[in-house]
C-alpha cells in the first residue's frame, strides 16, 4: 500500500495542509506527490521538466486534481491525461466547490469522481477518507500496459 | 409699312373687278330667273295634270280628234283636186298624142297623094278632117254620156265654121290664154262653181309644129297665115266635174269617220274602265293609306308614350346619376380623408419603425451588455464559489486542528471561542451557497412542462417528515393540482415555501400546513398556508428582498435568501407572489405561474 503514490495537485498551501492532515487522520500513509499547478502535474506524469527521467512505470494510484489551478487549470490537465495512452486510465478525482457546470464538464472529459471540498473540516475529512478507501483499496486499477 | 398697306387698299382695279362681277352675277341671276319661271311652269302643269288627270286627258284627246278631223278634211280636198287634175291630164295627153300621131302618120302621107285635110271634110271626096277637127270630134265622143265633162280645142283664131264654138270666152279661157302666152307653163287650171256644181277647168297650150304651120299658113280658110313653129295656136280645155270624186271621197271619209268614232268610243270605254279601275285602286290605296295613317297615328301615340316614359326614365337615371355622383364625391372625400389618415399612419408607422429600429439597436446593445455582464457575473460567481470558500475552509479546518491537537493548552472558553469561529465560518459558507444558488436560478433557462403540483408538495412534505420524524404536522394538500412550469425551479419554490411553513410552525402544538388553489384578490392562485409564527404586515415589502430576515436567527435560523429565490423564480415564470399574515397567526403565500 505504501508504494501506491497519491498525486495531489493543489496550488494553495492551506488546502494542501488540510488534505495532508485529513489523509493522516484517516491513516492513509501513501506517498503524496504535490504539484502546485497544472504544468508541474503534467511534468510529473509525463517525466518532463523538473521530473525528467522519472520512472514512468510508477504512475499514481489516484490523482486529486484541484479544478482551479494557475497556468493550466484542472480540466485542461484532465483533457491531456485522457488524450495520452500512458495516462488514459489513471483514476482522477476532481476536487472543487459545488458548481454544476464544472461537474458536468469534468465527467465529459473523463473524470472518475468529483469531490466537493466542504468548509466543515470534519465533512472534508470524511470525504478524503471515502476517497482513499475506494481508490486506494477497493478499486482495481487498469493494467499498466494496455494492449491496443 | 402702313403707307404700303393703304396704297394697296385704294387700288381702283379692285372696284372694276367688283363691277364686272356684279354684272355677271346679274346675268346669271336673270337666266336663273327664266329657268326658275320655266321650272315653276312645268311644275305647276305637272301639279295640274296630277290634280285633274281625267280633264286634261279628255282635253288632249279632243284636241287630237280635232287635229285628225282637220287633217282628214284637208286630205280629202287635196285628194279630190289631185284626182280631178289627173283625169283632166289623161284626157289632154290622150287627145294630144292622138292628134300628133294623126298629123304625122295620116295627114302628111295622104297630103302627097292629093288628099287634103279640111274642117269641112264631110260630103267631100278626097278630103279628110283636120287634126283640130279630129280633136273636137274625139273630145265630143269621149265625154259623151258623162254629164258635165267637156273637152274642146279653143283659139282666138277660130276657123270660120267654128266661130261660135272655138272662140275664147271671157273669164277662165281669157285668163288661161294670157297666163300661158306670158309664161312657159304647160298647164293652167282653176276650180269653179258652174251651174251649182264644182268643176275643174284645165287648160294646156297647143303649140304649132312644122306640119301645123305649113298647113295653116297654106289653107285658104285659115283665119291666120303667119304662123311660126312653136307659137301657141290654141288651148285644149278640159272641164272636169269634181262632184263625183268628191262623193266617192265623202263615202270613204264617212267610213273613216265611222271607224274613228268607233275607235273613240272604244278608247273612251277603255279609258273609263281604266279610270274606274284606277279609282278603285285609288280607293283601296286611300283605304290602305287611311289604315296605315291610323296605324301610324297609333304607333306615333305609342312612340310619344314611349318617349314620355323614356324621358321619365331618363330623369330617373339623371337623378340616380346625380345621386351617384354625389355619393362618389362623398366617398372620394372620405377616401381622401382615409388616404390622408393612412398616409399619416404610414408616416407614424415609419417613425414607429424607426423607433423600433432604434430600440432594437439599443436592445441588441443592451443584450450584448447584459450578456457581457452575465458572463462577468458568472465569472464572479465562479470565483466566489471557489475562492471565497477556501479561506473559510482554512479557518474551519485549522480551528478544528487547534481543537484536536492543542486541546490541553486551551481552557473551556478558548475551546468555545474556537467552536464559534468554526460555526461562523460554516454559516458564512451557507450564506455563500445560498447566494450562489440565487444567482444560478437567475441565469437558469426555463424548461416548462406539465407538473403534478399536488404530488410534488406531498413528496417534499414526506422528505421533511423523514428528516424531522418527531414533528407532528397536519398537512392538507389539495388533490390534482397541475401547472405548466420548470419542474426543478418550481420544486425549489415549493421546498422554500413549505420549508418556511415547516420551520415557522415548529413552536405550534397543532401545526398545520395547507397547499391549494383559490382566488386571491380576484385572481386564482396557488397558496401555501401555515399557522406558524406569521409576520408583521408592516414589513411585508421586505419579505422578498435578499438577505432580509424578519425573525431572530436564534429563534428561526436562516440566511434570508429563500423568499428572494422564490420571488425570482415566480417572476421568471411570468407569475406573481403575494404574502398575507399576522404575527402569531401564521402566514399565507399566494402565487400564480
Amino acid at each position: 500500500m505504501q508504494n501506491k503514490v497519491i498525486l495531489l495537485v493543489e496550488d494553495h498551501p492551506d488546502d494542501e495542509e488540510l488534505t495532508m492532515r485529513a489523509l493522516k487522520k484517516n491513516n492513509i500513509m501513501n506517498e503524496v506527490v504535490v504539484a502546485r499547478d497544472g504544468v508541474q502535474a503534467l511534468e510529473y506524469l509525463f517525466g518532463t521538466g523538473a521530473y525528467a527521467g522519472r520512472d514512468l512505470s510508477a504512475m499514481p494510484q489516484i490523482i486529486l486534481l484541484d479544478l482551479k489551478l494557475p497556468k493550466i487549470d484542472g480540466l485542461e490537465v484532465l483533457r491531456r491525461l485522457r488524450a495520452d495512452d500512458r495516462t488514459k486510465f489513471l483514476p482522477v478525482s476532481l476536487t472543487s466547490s459545488k458548481e454544476e457546470q464544472d461537474i458536468v464538464k469534468s465527467y465529459q472529459l473523463g473524470a472518475n469522481s468529483y469531490v466537493r471540498k466542504p468548509v466543515d473540516f470534519q465533512e472534508f475529512s470524511g470525504a478524503v477518507q471515502n476517497l482513499g478507501l475506494y481508490w486506494l483499496i477497493l478499486n482495481e486499477p487498469a493494467p499498466e500496459r494496455v494492449p491496443v | 409699312m402702313p403707307s404700303l398697306f393703304s396704297s394697296f387698299v385704294d387700288r381702283p382695279l379692285q372696284f372694276t373687278n367688283r363691277s364686272k362681277w356684279a354684272s355677271m352675277l346679274n346675268r346669271v341671276t336673270s337666266s336663273s330667273r327664266i329657268g326658275a319661271a320655266l321650272v315653276k311652269g312645268v311644275s305647276s302643269g305637272m301639279e295640274l295634270a296630277h290634280k285633274h288627270t281625267v280633264l286634261v286627258l279628255t282635253v288632249l284627246f279632243g284636241m287630237c280628234v280635232l287635229i285628225i278631223s282637220v287633217h282628214v278634211t284637208q286630205l280629202k280636198t287635196h285628194m279630190v283636186a289631185s284626182m280631178s287634175l289627173q283625169g283632166a291630164e289623161i284626157y289632154t295627153r290622150a287627145l294630144e298624142e292622138i292628134r300628133k300621131w294623126y298629123t304625122t302618120e295620116v295627114v302628111q302621107r295622104l297630103h302627097g297623094q292629093g288628099i287634103v285635110a279640111t274642117s269641112d271634110y264631110q260630103g267631100h271626096d278626097r278630103e279628110i278632117p283636120l287634126p283640130a277637127t279630129l280633136s273636137f270630134a274625139l273630145g265630143e265622143k269621149l265625154v259623151a254620156g258623162r254629164p258635165g265633162e267637156t273637152i274642146r280645142l279653143i283659139s282666138p283664131y277660130p276657123f270660120p265654121g267654128r266661130r261660135q264654138q272655138g272662140g275664147l270666152t271671157k273669164g277662165f279661157q281669157q285668163e288661161a290664154w294670157t297666163v300661158l302666152q306670158q309664161s312657159s307653163e304647160e298647164a293652167y287650171y282653176r276650180f269653179e262653181e258652174e251651174n251649182g256644181t264644182k268643176v275643174l277647168r284645165y287648160a294646156t297650150p297647143d303649140r304649132m309644129s312644122t306640119e301645123c304651120v305649113e298647113c295653116h299658113n297654106a289653107l285658104p280658110n285659115s283665119p291666120k297665115r303667119d304662123w311660126q313653129v312653136g307659137q301657141i295656136g290654141g288651148m285644149l280645155e278640159v272641164v272636169y266635174p269634181v262632184d263625183n270624186i268628191q262623193n266617192i271621197a265623202a263615202v270613204g271619209l264617212s267610213g273613216a269617220y265611222g271607224s274613228m268614232g268607233m275607235l273613240v268610243v272604244l278608247w273612251l270605254g277603255g279609258f273609263g274602265l281604266v279610270i274606274l279601275k284606277l279609282r278603285r285602286v285609288a280607293g283601296d290605296l286611300e283605304e290602305q293609306v287611311r289604315s296605315r295613317t291610323s296605324d301610324l297615328q297609333n304607333a306615333n301615340q305609342q312612340l310619344e308614350l314611349e318617349i314620355a316614359e323614356r324621358q321619365q326614365a331618363e330623369n330617373l337615371l339623371r337623378q340616380a346619376r346625380d345621386n351617384l355622383e354625389k355619393r362618389v364625391q362623398e366617398r372620394t372625400g372620405k377616401l381622401a380623408a382615409a388616404n390622408a389618415e393612412l398616409i399619416r399612419e404610414v408616416s407614424e408607422r415609419k417613425w414607429a419603425e424607426e423607433d423600433i429600429r432604434k430600440l432594437n439597436t439599443q436592445l441588441v446593445q443592451q443584450t450584448a451588455q447584459l450578456s457581457a455582464s452575465n458572463k462577468e457575473l458568472e465569472a464572479f460567481s465562479y470565483s466566489v464559489s471557489h475562492d471565497s470558500v477556501r479561506p473559510l475552509r482554512g479557518i474551519d479546518g485549522f480551528s478544528q486542528a487547534v481543537l484536536e491537537d492543542y486541546a490541553d493548552s486551551l481552557d473551556e472558553a478558548g475551546k468555545t471561542y474556537l467552536q464559534r469561529v468554526r460555526a461562523a465560518s460554516q454559516r458564512m459558507s451557507q450564506l455563500i451557497d445560498a447566494m450562489l444558488n440565487l444567482a444560478r436560478l437567475t441565469r437558469a433557462e426555463i424548461h416548462s412542462q406539465t407538473l403534478d403540483m399536488s404530488g410534488m408538495v406531498n413528496a417534499i412534505l414526506d422528505d421533511f417528515r423523514k428528516i424531522d420524524p418527531d414533528r407532528q404536522v397536519e398537512c392538507v394538500v389539495a388533490k390534482n393540482l397541475f401547472a405548466t412550469a420548470d419542474p426543478q425551479l418550481i420544486r425549489a419554490v415549493l421546498e422554500n415555501l413549505l420549508g418556511n411553513a415547516w420551520k415557522f410552525t415548529r413552536q405550534r402544538e397543532a401545526a398545520r400546513i395547507e397547499f391549494g388553489y383559490e382566488s386571491y384578490k380576484g385572481q386564482p392562485a396557488y397558496f401555501v398556508r401555515d399557522n406558524g409564527a406569521g409576520f408583521d404586515m408592516t414589513y411585508v415589502h421586505k419579505l422578498f428582498g435578499a438577505f432580509q430576515r424578519l425573525h431572530a436567527y436564534t429563534e428561526f435560523p436562516g440566511v434570508g435568501v429563500g423568499l428572494a429565490t422564490v420571488h425570482r423564480i415566480i417572476q421568471r415564470h411570468g407569475g406573481q407572489i403575494w404574502a398575507d399574515g399576522a404575527v402569531g397567526e401564521g402566514a399565507t403565500f399566494h402565487f400564480t405561474l
